[in-house]
């Protein structure tokens, strides 16, 4: 491999269209505008079309605490009290997260910032009417902007997911489950350990659910535009602190 | 009839446009003004890559601000224009082309993935937007039987053209946001990829280009009045006071668009272009034709 200025040459490699083109080493990550922190995604690059993509987490430092987006079902796994409206809050939140780094991705920043706004006070814990009058509203806008659905259908589509396996699909599962879990925001009930749900998945299997969306990422992001790849990222949008936190005491309190 | 307007107009052009770009940064960003960022980027100092070619990338910053005030000299406020030149349509067209190669030499100069990135999109964005836009600005001077803006007004003085070719109308405002590639636009210079063509640019290189953005959106924005709008061409107020009005009212439908809107990526918006846009502008220049021919 030639060497300018320090600098590794683009070596040449054959592209999708029977051509000879540059071949880019580019990582995307660990931190970047709208990214999953410590996600680090080393990817091949003709132009802007992914060739191949590998991923990489970065441990992260031994955390101090069970990972924040899982922290009610955790801790009602560790035999805590929690109520179910605590946990409908913290899903609220995570989905409004998760949207609102999509809504970025995608260049909706208004909508992005509306999302970030409404997580913010979920988490504050405003008075469930209050921040069901912010949601509300974003959700309907989001799930009727036809212009969202033109750019994110079909993009990013997982074979055997059916229907709306892909970009826009992701979208709409997290409005659902959103406005869903909206529902119980003051609920006071005691929160049951029997077969946690977190915001990402099942919490009471060996693997954590965010392992699974980073193994389906490779697969999804090969022959992608780059777009398209940091649009696929965001709507998988795995949580790295799930991976870190399976040795922390207390996550491991039900059998 | 469009007249020429005195000599120290030439100077009094970018210092307008620059005003009116800064107030519509303002308005646009409502917390923060425009003056507070431009000052920042004053006094910042510039870095730059390692292995960068410089000279591309102060070539490709400093050609969009003037790409834009050339463009702007054909535009007629009221009915006086800097230069209206017999051609003044094919001048607007080749200097907003001009953007095109600021905007790639910008992305590849800085040796920097992600500004390369920004600028093949900003490429393939071009050749998305610019046919139906071509044909769409055609049809306006088909309908005056004149390259020349003054012309193109004049026709104007009983009907609007927006009235009697919406669809060359809406194609000229969706490409005016794609020329400035702001808005639904923005992909060359995406939040996507850190900024794209724009992400290694620091201190006045920047300021160059991110306001030679906004000049440009204020160019394409005010070149709709004369084309499509009647340019001065109003009851009661004087000609320099419609312009302004419609102007400021073309800004403002852009202005919301973009807060309505995602960003439109351009392999997607190229079949949009090519399969409805480009037919849509070549039947509309044909009813202008046959209308032309039977008057």
């Amino acid at each position: 491999m030639g060497v300018v200025a320090g600098l590794p040459m683009a070596e040449r490699a054959d592209d999708r269209d029977g051509l000879r083109l540059d071949r880019l080493h580019v990582p995307l990550g660990p931190a970047l505008p709208d990214w999953p922190a410590g996600l680090v995604l080393h990817l091949e690059l003709q132009g802007d079309v992914v060739q191949r993509a590998e991923v990489e987490a970065v441990p992260a430092p031994s955390p101090s605490g069970p990972a924040f987006w899982n922290e009610p079902w955790l801790r009602a796994m560790a035999g805590d009290p929690v109520t179910v409206g605590e946990a409908a809050r913290r899903r609220c939140a995570a989905h409004l997260d998760s949207l609102g780094r999509l809504l970025g991705v995608a260049g909706w920043r208004e909508a992005a910032t509306r999302a970030r706004v409404a997580r913010d006070r979920a988490l504050d814990g405003a008075p469930g009417a209050e921040f069901q009058s912010l949601i509300r509203p974003l959700a309907r806008r989001v799930r009727r902007s036809w212009t969202l659905r033109w750019l994110t259908a079909g993009v990013g589509e997982q074979a055997g997911v059916q229907p709306g396996g892909d970009v826009h699909g992701r979208l709409i599962a997290w409005l659902d489950g959103l406005e869903q879990a909206l529902d119980h925001v003051d609920d006071r009930d005691r929160l049951t350990a029997h077969h946690p749900v977190g915001p990402r998945g099942r919490l009471d299997t060996q693997v954590p659910p965010s392992q699974a969306l980073l193994d389906a990422l490779p697969g999804l992001l090969e022959g992608t535009e780059f777009a398209c790849a940091r649009l696929i990222v965001a709507s998988l949008d795995p949580d790295l602190d799930e991976l870190a936190v399976q040795h922390v005491p207390g996550a491991h309190g039900h059998g | 009839m469009v007249e020429s307007a005195p000599l120290w107009a030439v100077f009094v052009l970018p210092l307008a446009l620059a005003l009116v770009a800064s107030a519509a940064a303002t308005v646009d960003v409502r917390s923060t003004g425009a003056g507070r960022e431009v000052l920042r980027l004053l006094v910042k100092q510039r870095r730059i890559m390692r292995a960068a070619d410089v000279p591309l990338v102060r070539l490709g910053t400093t050609l969009l601000p003037v790409a834009a005030i050339l463009a702007a000299v054909v535009l007629p406020f009221g009915f006086r224009s800097v230069s209206d030149l017999p051609d003044g349509i094919v001048w607007f067209n080749a200097m907003e082309a001009l953007a095109w190669a600021a905007v790639w030499l910008t992305g590849w100069g800085p040796n920097s993935t992600l500004s390369l990135v920004g600028g093949y999109r900003f490429l393939a964005q071009g050749l998305a937007y610019e046919l139906p836009h071509m044909l769409a600005i055609t049809t306006a001077a088909l309908g005056a039987e004149s390259l020349r803006v003054g012309a193109v007004v004049d026709a104007q003085a009983g009907l609007w053209f927006a009235v009697w070719m919406p669809a060359a109308f809406g194609i000229y405002l969706l490409s005016a946001l794609a020329m400035a590639f702001w808005g639904p636009f923005d992909q060359p210079v995406g939040a996507d990829a850190a900024g794209g063509a724009a992400v290694e640019l620091s201190g006045v290189d920047r300021l160059l280009f991110l306001g030679g953005r906004w000049l440009l959106l204020v160019v394409a924005a005010a070149f709709a009045v004369p084309l499509f709008l009647g340019g001065g061409h109003g009851p009661l107020l004087p000609g320099w006071a419609w312009t302004a009005l419609k102007t400021g009212a073309v800004l403002g439908l852009l202005l919301w668009l973009r807060r309505r809107m995602p960003t439109v990526r351009m392999e997607r918006y190229v079949e949009l272009a090519w399969v409805i846009l480009t037919p849509l502008a070549v039947a509309q220049a044909l009813v202008v034709a046959v209308v032309v021919l039977g008057r």
